[in-house]
């Protein structure tokens, strides 16, 4: 085990796998000798060179597309999106071109291609750069959709990720990069996706959460302890495959279920679960799902408008106790 | 192809069941024949055998729910079929076979057609029916059926009168059997049995004229006739004499043999007589067709099977309907004398005491002889005070002349 | 003059894409074959020249109306016929259809049913020749009309900085659907717009192949020595409507009779009967045995079964292991 920050257990496993496999190369906007706005790939272009580690235009669309013809021919590229924000200005190439290729050819052709970047609040980037968009991906059949709340996290599902001959949709939380954490040292360690990390164990209430609101979850739960409530964290990790089957048993046993998450609240993921959970799990309801989510307004600059327009540790308390029918 | 399961009719008064234990669980495979379901009707609990083989895809009617007669209450189909489907399509229901049904009587079926309106409930006792809806959580209800506690009755402390979990845990545990010396009380279900008994009991309060006549017997010759017949073997209770020798003077006296409704008094020329036996679950009444026509033999072993059956709860349902005129004994549990209420639509019931040895005057002579009470319930409307003061007082001589029997 | 073999395959190829499309005109006239069928007729020389020089290790992307590049990479009649009639005989399984058309095995990244859709990803199977450095290049077809997406300035763009081995080859048919190009694209040529990308650029006569020929020889040998990239704009023209039931108000029906007289099947037989590489016979023996192919390509659609929805589900993912 070592102690990695998030980012640079992203930064080694990329490094792993291009040792591992040449096939294996990145692309995107400033990945070269900056290393990505967040170091992801700070210092590789000396070890791999600039064709591994290879600088784009500003052209989103255009360089998506070319990481999809490579892996149609025989290239598993990471293409790191600046701003997973970014992912609208190549949505065509994404939704149309990526998520349906194999499909359409009839099963005939792998698509090992990870699209990857970081998504999020946290640094005062307002509106257009502050957006958690997994849910749109998890809607199109096509993707896989990824969502490491730690460092191991983040290196496990990479790692599957860049092996997986599916085209993956990796979302990196900006506020995580500096989180630290145990990484196991194996460079063959992987997560297999579908498979939820269930972070905390409780009895009452079912608290699902990913990204930077597994940490707000648990921070939740141990007030809510203090206040004589369990409460079951869940991390699901992905979201293409999703386990359900995990969170459907906890709500089983717990009766009240809470998502959270920074996506936006209305159609958000979070309202899928409540909705799948509600279907399978009927008669063990003992209040309706509870999801909690960022304001139907764009995500605004300033701190506290920021603030107010996502959950926060006391959010997920209450809505806990609601479900309890605890004022 | 899909098939409904329907509640089936067992017997010709049933109306509505209840659904008391699933033997298979949705997804799971059935076959024909073998066991399906538990279903209680007022009159009997009993085990039904699936009509038809295939995967139980849906169950409409849970436990302790009630539904009516034909209504569906599972769907049998192909593994992923949709039920809705099937439902929808409507394809030929099926009941469970009837093994009571099918051996059923064309008597019977004159019968039913005098029989009052009064038996089939007038509203159903299903809570989703019932005129004020009660909200309640599904883990309420859930916990509730595994806790055996009837959430209706609970006063819900969620929103707006909710009734939730922590609602029923707490009556849960209020009802678990108190440690201490605090008197607790305890919640019981309300079993469709016991809601159908209590119906009918107060209908016919309600709506017959009941009076009663007692009078003392003097069982001597009974006892010596039953002395007798032991002597050879032949084991007869007092109660089945009783039965013999009402079984003759409801021969004697139609009007006691009648029912009545807003038109007619129907009178018969046969005589079937209810015994009232005590089960587990509550009050059955097997019947003993054409007693005026039996042998006290006859009427002892029939007596003795239906009151066996009874207990184990494996009557036929066509076994507990079809009565003219009931008698109850509660001789056994050292009770005197009691008035029973009639067993609508009869016109009267005979409630039978305890037989003892007691003084009694004979020729001016107190002398010890075996006494019994019986006391006679009537439907005053159907039969004036005179008329039933005979038919009592001949039952009485029968009793004390059994000779009269032959 | 091109070679006797490959002049042979050009001209079979221009008349297996014409004899395969006549074909299919006819059965979606006969209501046999369903969805947008939109035909290449009259531009075959393009893909035919073109295609004549890949091998199934080089790719193209295509375009909406990409059977005539489909079958000039190598995409047998029968089993493209199947696609068409969505059979599950047909290259996709009938999920892609006319628009969608597919066969990796020969380096076809597929029909795209997005204007300028294919471009960035042809781009990007070159970027994995060169990283590869196997030689092979790729080509991406497109239209005037994809000319004007952002995905084809993206891309030139950094397929010159990249200098990555590919061909872009637009096709001008001098229409998108119905808006004619002087009234969407600010240039007389299209090929101009490669000066902008510091590649060279050239215009030819679409239904010349031997003027195609010329261009993408350059072009090709351009590309496989590492210099990067090349504009080629064919103007050309399509005999038939947008669509198979374009009313087509947009032009005259003179203008078309004109390009008809173009007709670039008429006018290579004519140049290789110059030429003297073939005798009439042997020409009319090509043309016959492309539409007998064409025939029976239809008779296997039409006796193919459809999809069974059993699999409706199935390859949405890739569901087996992991790379190695």
């Amino acid at each position: 085990m070592s102690i990695k920050t998030y980012a640079t257990a992203i930064r080694d496993v990329l490094a792993e796998e291009m040792r591992r496999d040449e096939r294996v190369f990145v692309m995107g906007e400033d990945v070269e000798t900056l290393g990505g706005i967040f170091g992801c790939t700070r210092d590789l272009y000396k070890e791999f060179g600039t064709e591994r580690i290879r600088n784009t235009p500003i052209s989103e669309a255009s360089f998506v597309g070319v990481g999809l013809g490579a892996a149609c021919a025989g290239m598993r590229p990471v293409v790191e999106l600046m701003y997973m924000d970014f992912t609208y200005v190549a949505m065509d190439q994404i939704l149309n071109q990526v998520a349906k290729t194999r499909y359409i050819f009839g099963g005939n052709a792998k698509i090992p291609l990870v699209i990857r970047g970081q998504e999020g609040i946290g640094r005062g980037n307002a509106a257009t750069h502050s957006q958690s968009v997994e849910t749109i991906f998890m809607h199109f059949p096509g993707l896989k959709v990824v969502c490491p709340s730690t460092p191991a996290d983040a290196a496990g599902l990479l790692r599957t990720a860049i092996r997986d001959d599916n085209p993956v949709m990796f979302f990196e939380h900006k506020a995580l990069y500096s989180q630290k954490g145990e990484v196991p040292d194996d460079p063959e360690f992987s997560l297999p996706f579908g498979k939820c990390d269930v972070k905390r164990p409780g009895t009452d209430v079912t608290i699902v959460a990913n990204l930077l609101y597994v940490g707000r979850a648990l921070k939740a739960a141990e007030e809510l302890e203090k206040q004589g409530i369990s409460a079951e964290v869940i991390d699901p990790r992905t979201l293409v495959p999703l386990d359900m089957d995990t969170i459907t048993a906890s709500v089983k046993k717990t009766g009240r279920l809470v998502v959270v998450h920074e996506a936006h609240r209305t159609a958000g993921w979070g309202a899928e679960i409540a909705a799948q959970v509600t279907e399978e799990a009927f008669p063990y309801l003992d209040a309706p799902p509870v999801r909690l989510g960022a304001a139907p307004c764009p995500l605004p600059f300033n701190l506290g408008l920021e603030n107010a327009a996502t959950p926060q540790v006391e959010d997920i308390v209450r809505a806990a106790k609601s479900v309890l029918y605890k004022a | 192809m899909g098939e409904i399961i329907i509640m089936p009719k067992q017997g010709l008064q049933m109306t509505e069941g209840m659904i008391t234990s699933w033997l298979a669980a949705e997804g799971q495979e059935i076959k024909e024949g073998e066991p399906l379901f538990e279903m209680e009707t007022d009159k009997l609990a009993i085990t039904i055998d699936a009509p038809c083989s295939g995967t139980l895809l849906k169950i409409l009617c849970q436990e302790d729910e009630i539904a009516e007669v034909a209504s569906p209450i599972a769907v049998v189909g192909e593994p992923g079929e949709n039920y809705e489907d099937i439902l929808a399509g409507n394809p030929g229901a099926k009941a469970p076979a009837d093994s009571a049904e099918s051996a059923g009587s064309a008597a019977n079926t004159t019968d039913s057609v005098s029989e009052p309106a009064a038996e089939i409930p007038a509203s159903k006792a299903s809570p989703e029916t019932s005129q004020e809806r009660i909200f309640s959580s599904p883990r309420a209800r859930t916990t509730a059926q595994e806790k055996g506690i009837d959430y209706r009755a609970l006063e819900g402390s969620g929103p707006d009168g909710l009734i939730i979990e922590r609602d029923v845990l707490k009556a849960a545990a209020q009802a678990a059997p108190s440690k201490g010396a605090e008197g607790k009380t305890r919640q019981i279900p309300i079993t469709n049995m016991r809601r159908i008994i209590a119906r009918r009991m107060l209908d016919s309060l309600g709506t017959l004229a009941q009076a009663s006549h007692r009078l003392t017997v003097d069982m001597s010759e009974a006892v010596r006739l039953r002395e007798q017949l032991k002597a050879r073997d032949i084991k007869v209770s007092y109660n089945d004499i009783v039965i013999r020798c009402t079984a003759k003077a409801l021969t004697e006296f139609p009007m006691m043999n009648a029912t009545m409704d807003d038109s007619f008094i129907t009178v018969r020329d046969y005589v079937n007589i209810g015994v009232a036996v005590a089960t587990e679950q509550g009050l059955l009444v097997p019947v003993i067709q054409d007693a005026h026509l039996l042998s006290l033999q006859e009427i002892s072993r029939r007596s003795q099977d239906l009151s066996s059956r009874a207990k184990e709860n494996r009557l036929m349902p066509d076994e507990l309907t079809g009565g003219t005129f009931t008698i109850s004994n509660l001789g056994m549990y050292d009770i005197e004398s009691f008035t029973a209420i009639i067993n609508k639509p009869e016109a009267g019931i005979l409630a039978v005491g305890k037989m003892e040895k007691k003084p009694a005057v004979r020729n001016d002579e107190l002398v010890i002889r075996p006494l019994m009470q019986l006391s006679l319930t009537y439907d005053h409307r159907i039969v004036d005070g005179a008329p039933a003061a005979l038919f009592l007082r001949r039952i009485k001589e029968l009793l004390e002349n059994p000779g009269l029997l032959l | 003059m091109i070679e006797k073999e490959r002049a042979r395959l050009i001209y079979e190829t221009m008349n297996r894409i014409r004899s395969f499309e006549l074909k299919a005109l006819s059965l979606f006239e006969a209501d046999k074959l369903r969805g947008s069928v939109h035909l290449y007729i009259g531009e075959e020389a393009v893909a035919a020249t073109i295609c004549s020089y890949l091998t199934d290790e080089d790719y193209i992307s295509s375009t909406h109306r990409g059977h005539g590049h489909c079958i000039a990479k190598g995409a047998a009649l029968d089993r493209a016929m199947a696609e068409l009639m969505g059979k599950a005989t047909g290259y996709c399984k009938g999920r892609g259809g006319s628009m969608h058309i597919a066969d990796l095995s020969k380096g076809n990244l597929g029909a795209n049913a997005i204007v300028g859709g294919g471009i960035p990803i042809a781009a990007g199977a070159a970027l994995a020749c060169k990283m590869q450095n196997n030689g092979h290049v790729s080509v991406s077809f497109f239209g005037d009309g994809a000319s004007n997406e952002g995905t084809f300035h993206e891309s030139l763009n950094m397929a010159a900085v990249w200098k990555l081995p590919v061909i872009f080859v637009c096709e001008n048919n001098l229409y998108g659907i119905s808006v004619p190009t002087w009234q969407s694209t600010s240039v007389k040529d299209i090929s101009v717009r490669a000066a902008a990308y510091d590649m060279p650029g050239v215009t030819v006569d679409g239904n010349d192949v031997e003027a195609i020929d010329e261009a993408f020889h350059a072009a090709y040998t351009r590309a496989v020595s590492g210099q990067g990239p090349t504009l080629i704009e064919c103007k050309t023209y399509r005999f038939m409507g947008h669509w198979t039931g374009d009313p087509q108000p947009y032009r005259t029906r003179e203008e078309v009779e004109e390009w008809k007289q173009k007709c670039p099947i008429k006018r290579y037989r004519a140049k290789l009967l110059e030429q003297g590489l073939f005798s009439p016979d042997e020409l009319d023996a090509i043309e016959r045995a492309a539409a007998e192919e064409a025939e029976k390509a239809a008779d296997f659609a039409l006796n193919s079964p459809e999809p069974d929805p059993a699999h409706l589900l199935d390859d949405v993912y890739y569901e087996g292991g992991n790379a190695e």
